[in-house]
């Protein structure tokens, strides 16, 4: 009985077999729909991530690049490591041209005593969480310092890895650097005692006007030695020459000449342009770092392109610049002084040079009026070396061209 | 229990019949309709993830190549190369500093950057208009300055596969692949050189393509020059005694070289910031219904063209 209750109510079920089979397999064929359409979005949503992780290693080197161009415009320190670190400071790496160097970065934010960047790492690790490492080599020639730099940006998760590839070029303040100690549009007056040397070239005064160098027994110029053991390779070079006497009050050597007239027909803005490479205005706008109506405020700066207004007329004694860091001070207007001014680097007066005092200079001196020392002591001692290093603060610029991702 | 079996055996009544079948129907109908539905909308998902793929892949290329617009290598591994000496006769000329506005890869009216309204009419839209239609170059072989001028264009580093483009041709975008520059064909045409689809034409066709130099920039860095060159009466010409740098920036207006175009040849130097913003329309063939309207992406070039006008 039971048996038979059994098969009577399985025989009663098997009426609906038909629906539940159709609905089985459009189920199971369903499922295996939405699974290969889940695989193909799963996939899509990884391009997607991959996407993003690349642009996001991308935008970390680009963020490299751009931290490494403002700290280039912000001067760098290096380390005896062969490390470059931005700092606040206005000195420039020595450039090391086969050396490769990789840039460290401030990346906790603590500043050292001084209130300087206190560089800690050579990854910087941005917002988002991806990294990146930049590298740099350096190179100077032709008188121009050029870095190339090479920035590895990693994403968060480091499967992505992008490397971007720029040149700066930094241009110089002082494009067309003067070969002479003492330069002059309008002419040379000696009143007091004055020392020219050039211990790297045979001509020390070079003027626009006449030259009268006085009558002080002190009053001499030096040109190279041609018979210095290094002659001539220490011509412009690491070793300055030894000097010889040219000029003195009584004979006025080759090494002086006057009344040029490719200086004397030159405009007051075409001198300036001669060696600037652009329009004072332009110049002062554009690459002036410190403008200034007070001079002797800035003694004791160095690495920096220094506009002053007006005429000076500066006491005491005060030193602008140094061997390693030296100036370029603009005057715009006459420059008189007592005590004793010691400069490094270009001293160019747009004005004349009128009152005493005793004006030290080592580089190079460049007036546009009549240089007239007074009853003072001008001397200047000619050195490349220190006007080359005025370079060192010039305007980074991104070389247009050099940009590549690939 | 015989009797019993073949008594059961009796089938069914019309009433039960048609219950069954009704609730078999509904049951099946109901699961049909699901199964429809999930057929519909993973066709539908797929159709639109396979346009989207493509059509960001497309746009990726874009991006990507247009952002390289006039790369040039500077100093090729195998020797010294100076661009403003692109016949390379003077290999001891080792130059540093590569006079941007000489760069081989950004000489406009031939590789700089351009956009054109589209290939068949083929004008220059100039530096701020749009059209469907880019060319540009780059050294993408970072340049083999021994490889010798293998095209002819006076320029050793600067190959025929070396001139890209993008255009809408019908319904393809294409990418292009070389100038036969040695055979005539310029390289600011969009009509010329060999070019190839991007897009799978039997699926997908581009209804738009547009590239819009609108947001570019341009600086005249020979400003302040101290010449009302835009008549604003700033600079005040001749400039008064004792001007001060505050009155030179009121000429900082004519800094844009846009607005304040430089005269030819008056030698000053611009620096151009070449901003494209691409836009993007495409479909499915077999079902236009899906589709993507105005896929935009903005690029900008990271090699400035730099000129001397």
């Amino acid at each position: 009985m039971t048996m038979n209750k059994m098969t009577h109510s399985s025989l009663q079920r098997q009426r609906g077999v038909a629906s539940l089979l159709i609905s089985l397999i459009l189920l199971v064929v369903i499922t295996f729909v939405t699974l290969y359409t889940s695989r193909s979005v799963l996939m899509e949503q990884k391009i997607s991530t991959n996407e993003y992780r690349g642009r996001m290693a991308f935008e970390a080197a680009e963020a490299g690049i751009e931290a490494s161009v403002s700290a280039i415009g912000g001067g760098w320190a290096m380390a005896a490591d062969d490390t470059v670190i931005p700092a606040d400071d206005d000195s420039y790496p020595d450039c090391l041209p086969t050396a490769s160097y990789n840039v460290i970065f401030d990346t906790d934010g603590v500043l050292d005593a001084d209130g300087n960047l206190n560089p800690d790492a050579n990854t910087l690790t941005l917002a988002n969480g991806s990294s990146v490492t930049v590298t740099m080599t350096c190179d100077v020639n032709e008188d121009l310092i050029r870095y190339d730099i090479t920035s590895v940006g990693v994403s968060d998760d480091v499967t992505s890895r992008r490397t971007i590839e720029q040149t700066l070029v930094i241009i110089p303040p002082l494009p067309n650097v003067p070969d002479n100690p003492l330069l002059t549009r309008g002419g040379v007056v000696i009143g007091g005692s004055a020392t020219v040397s050039n211990p790297e070239g045979h001509s020390t005064i070079w003027s626009g006007g006449d030259v009268n160098v006085g009558s002080n027994n002190a009053t001499s110029t030096a040109i190279a030695d041609p018979t210095d053991a290094n002659y001539p390779d220490c011509l412009g070079g690491s070793v300055q020459c030894g000097t010889v006497p040219s000029s003195t009050k009584e004979v006025t050597g080759l090494d002086i000449i006057e009344s040029d007239t490719s200086l004397a027909n030159l405009s007051s803005d075409e001198f300036f342009y001669n060696f600037f490479g652009e329009e004072p205005a332009a110049y002062k706008d554009s690459r002036v770092t410190v403008e200034t109506n007070d001079m002797a405020s800035q003694d004791g700066v160095g690495g920096e392109i220094i506009w002053v207004n007006g005429d000076v007329n500066i006491a005491g004694n005060n030193t602008f610049g140094s061997l390693d860091k030296p100036v370029i001070i603009i005057v715009d207007g006459d420059f008189s002084g007592t005590g004793n001014n010691n400069f490094f680097g270009l001293l160019f007066i747009r004005g004349s040079i009128t009152g005493s005092g005793g004006v030290d200079v080592v580089g190079s001196a460049v007036v546009n009026g009549v240089n007239s020392d007074g009853g003072g002591s001008l001397d200047v001692v000619y050195n490349s070396r220190v006007l080359k290093s005025t370079y060192a603060f010039g305007r980074p610029a991104a070389g247009s061209g050099s940009w590549r991702d690939f | 229990m015989l009797s019993t079996r073949r008594f059961n055996q009796h089938g069914v009544t019309l009433i039960e019949l048609m219950v069954g079948l009704t609730v078999g129907l509904i049951v099946v109908g109901g699961v049909l309709s699901v199964y429809l539905t999930t057929v519909k909308t993973s066709g539908d998902t797929l159709k639109a993830s396979r346009l989207n793929q493509e059509v960001s892949a497309i746009m990726n290329i874009m991006v990507n190549d247009i952002r390289r617009a006039g790369y040039a290598n500077a100093e090729p591994s195998t020797g010294d190369y100076d661009w403003d000496d692109p016949a390379g006769t003077d290999v001891d000329d080792l130059d540093n500093f590569q006079e941007p506005s000489t760069n081989p890869f950004n000489q406009l009216g031939f590789s700089a950057l351009e956009v054109h309204d589209n290939m068949t009419s083929d004008l220059d839209v100039g530096s701020q208009g749009s059209g469907s239609c880019i060319l540009y170059a780059y050294d993408a072989s970072v340049g083999d300055a021994n490889a010798g001028d293998s095209n002819g264009d006076g320029v050793r580093i600067r190959e025929d596969n070396e001139y890209f483009g993008f255009r809408l041709n019908g319904t393809q975008l294409q990418i292009r692949q070389s100038v036969d520059i040695a055979g005539g064909e310029a390289p600011n045409s969009c009509g010329s050189g060999s070019w190839a689809t991007l897009n799978d034409e039997r699926s997908i066709e581009i209804t738009a393509l547009n590239f819009d130099l609108g947001d570019s920039s341009c600086i005249n860095t020979s400003e302040p020059d101290e010449v009302d060159n835009d008549s604003d009466g700033y600079p005040p010409v001749p400039l008064p005694a004792g001007m001060t740098t505050g009155d030179i920036l009121k000429e900082m207006d004519e800094v844009d070289c846009y607005t304040t175009v430089p005269g030819v040849g008056s030698g000053v130097n611009t620096v151009e910031r070449r901003d494209v913003r691409i836009t993007l329309s495409a479909r499915l063939v077999d079902d236009t219904e899906v589709q993507i309207k105005n896929m935009e992406q903005r690029v900008s070039v990271r090699n400035d063209l730099v000129r001397v006008r």
